[in-house]
């Protein structure tokens, strides 16, 4: 690293360049050896640091001891020299320490593992065999839409509002998870807090808003009984009902992004109602719905995080598959 | 109670408390540094926010979130971030080489420092922040011989 025979690695600056620079120096050095500014103790460390050679760090301390000390003159001039070279300023990147026990500090162990240690890898699904069968995921599926479809109601209330709104969402299922409901509802609920991808197509009927109505759930019950009959038949319930064209699901990024601005937005509302709750630190109501915002913006989180997640999965068994 | 101070007063992170992992966060991330590399840097602020609203104590995210808000002009809470990052983990490099841009920028001498640590934790330049440092030292270095030579 550092200098090499065609100069310092990354600064696009060649070694002939640095020793023409410094050739003339040469005699000044000797003759003003020893007049070091503490600027000169900081091109030593530097000189180190990028693995500049001995000469070259000991004309450099020099040339900087009898400068000005005009630190960020020479920080100018230095982006003169190689700005156009460098990479891009304040890049965003995600370093994490590559110490694991380091790098996963403050946040939740992976399920089944002890804390602190990666989660195993999962094993690969089977190979198909035998012939073709409804995709089991795809009864279960139904089945949690038929719950909540019977249970619409009290799933739409579940929330707290004082009425009901024909729409549930995040808050209104982890009112199902945490209170005292059914457990067949609760299985329905916790079939989509898994499957967020499909919570969404149900979500989509009116545009992406993070509620499922009555008519999203219904459409999407249409369409998954359609899908087990393509497959086997093997739905037991009535009719199929025949619902309006479901729409092909629209690119990832499409739907990450809506769900990203809806991020965006929760947060801004966190951010108001927290100065505002600040302002008025009695007021109970401001609180609430606080706490309210900052569930949503909890809620939004996990939701894109297991959207991408579960791309991620399904992305790598394809993967798998194809080796 | 609001579910931050639930965090606080138990000595967890929301991130413990929620189940968040340390995948998902690096998840999440990568989604932030994509939208801050395609100039989306209002929702990658709100993403990188998150983050460090939900687990205060990663350095990486910090220093992330210190890049947005570098890019967006908001230099005193770049600074912070880097700095809360820095103290948390001391070879952060993305806080380091940043800072130490900052840093020189207003004259402070200390930012030397904070480059050359930075190109010490990544010696093998594996990051775009440690990957400038290197190069931004070189240059001074050359300059500093260049003012030398003209006096």
């Amino acid at each position: 690293m550092g200098a090499t025979p065609v100069g310092i690695a990354g600064t696009g600056i060649s070694l002939q360049q640095i020793e023409g620079t410094v050739a003339g120096l040469d005699k000044a050095a000797s003759t003003i050896a020893g007049v070091f500014s503490p600027t000169a103790k900081i091109v030593d460390t530097v000189g180190s640091a990028i693995g500049l050679p001995d000469p070259i760090k000991q004309i450099a301390k020099i040339a900087v001891g009898i400068g000005t000390g005009d630190i960020a003159g020479i920080f100018a001039g230095a982006f003169g020299l190689a700005g156009d070279l460098m990479e891009a300023l304040a890049a965003t990147q995600y370093q994490p320490p590559a110490d694991p026990a380091k790098a996963g500090h403050g946040y939740a162990p992976p399920p089944g593992s002890p804390a602190g240690h990666c989660r195993p890898t999962p094993p690969p699904p089977p190979p198909p065999c035998g012939p073709p069968r409804v995709d089991p995921d795809l009864l279960r599926e139904k089945q949690a839409l038929e719950t909540l479809a019977r249970d619409f109601d009290a799933i739409d209330n579940a929330g707290g509002l004082w009425f009901r709104d024909g729409k549930f969402g995040g808050l209104d299922m982890a009112a199902v998870m945490n209170g005292d409901f059914p457990q067949e509802m609760k299985q329905a609920v916790r079939y989509f807090q898994e499957h967020p991808e499909k919570y969404c197509r149900m979500d989509r009927s009116d545009g992406f808003d993070g509620l499922v109505t009555r008519g999203g759930l219904q459409t999407e019950l249409a369409r998954v009984n359609a899908e087990i009959q393509a497959q086997g038949g093997a739905h037991e319930g009535g009719p199929v009902t025949p619902g309006p064209c479901v729409p092909p699901s629209p690119p990832a990024s499409s739907l990450e992004s809506r769900a990203l601005s809806k991020l965006g937005a929760a947060q801004g509302e966190v951010d108001r109602l927290t100065e505002a709750a600040m302002e008025h630190p009695d007021d109970k109501q401001l609180q609430l719905q606080l706490q309210k915002a900052q569930e949503r913006v909890t809620a939004l989180f996990n939701l894109i995080s297991d959207m991408y997640k579960h791309d991620a999965d399904m992305r790598k068994h394809v993967a798998d598959n194809m080796r | 109670m609001s579910a931050t101070a639930i965090a606080g007063q138990s000595g967890r992170t929301l991130a413990e408390i929620a189940g968040f992992t340390f995948e998902e966060a690096k998840a999440i991330a990568e989604i932030g540094c994509d939208l801050a590399a395609a100039g989306r840097l209002e929702e990658a602020r709100v993403l990188f926010e998150g983050m460090v609203e939900m687990n205060p104590n990663d350095a990486a995210a910090r220093a992330a979130l210190g890049t947005v808000y570098q890019k967006q002009g908001r230099l005193q809470d770049a600074l912070a971030e880097y700095t809360a990052a820095i103290q948390m983990d001391e070879a952060q490099p993305i806080a380091l080489s940043n800072r130490g841009e900052l840093r020189l920028r207003r004259n402070d001498r200390g930012g030397v420092e904070d480059l050359v640590a930075a190109t010490r934790s990544d010696p093998n330049g594996s990051t775009i922040g440690g990957r400038r440092a290197k190069a931004l030292l070189g240059a001074m270095a050359q300059v500093a011989a260049a003012r030398g030579e003209q006096r």
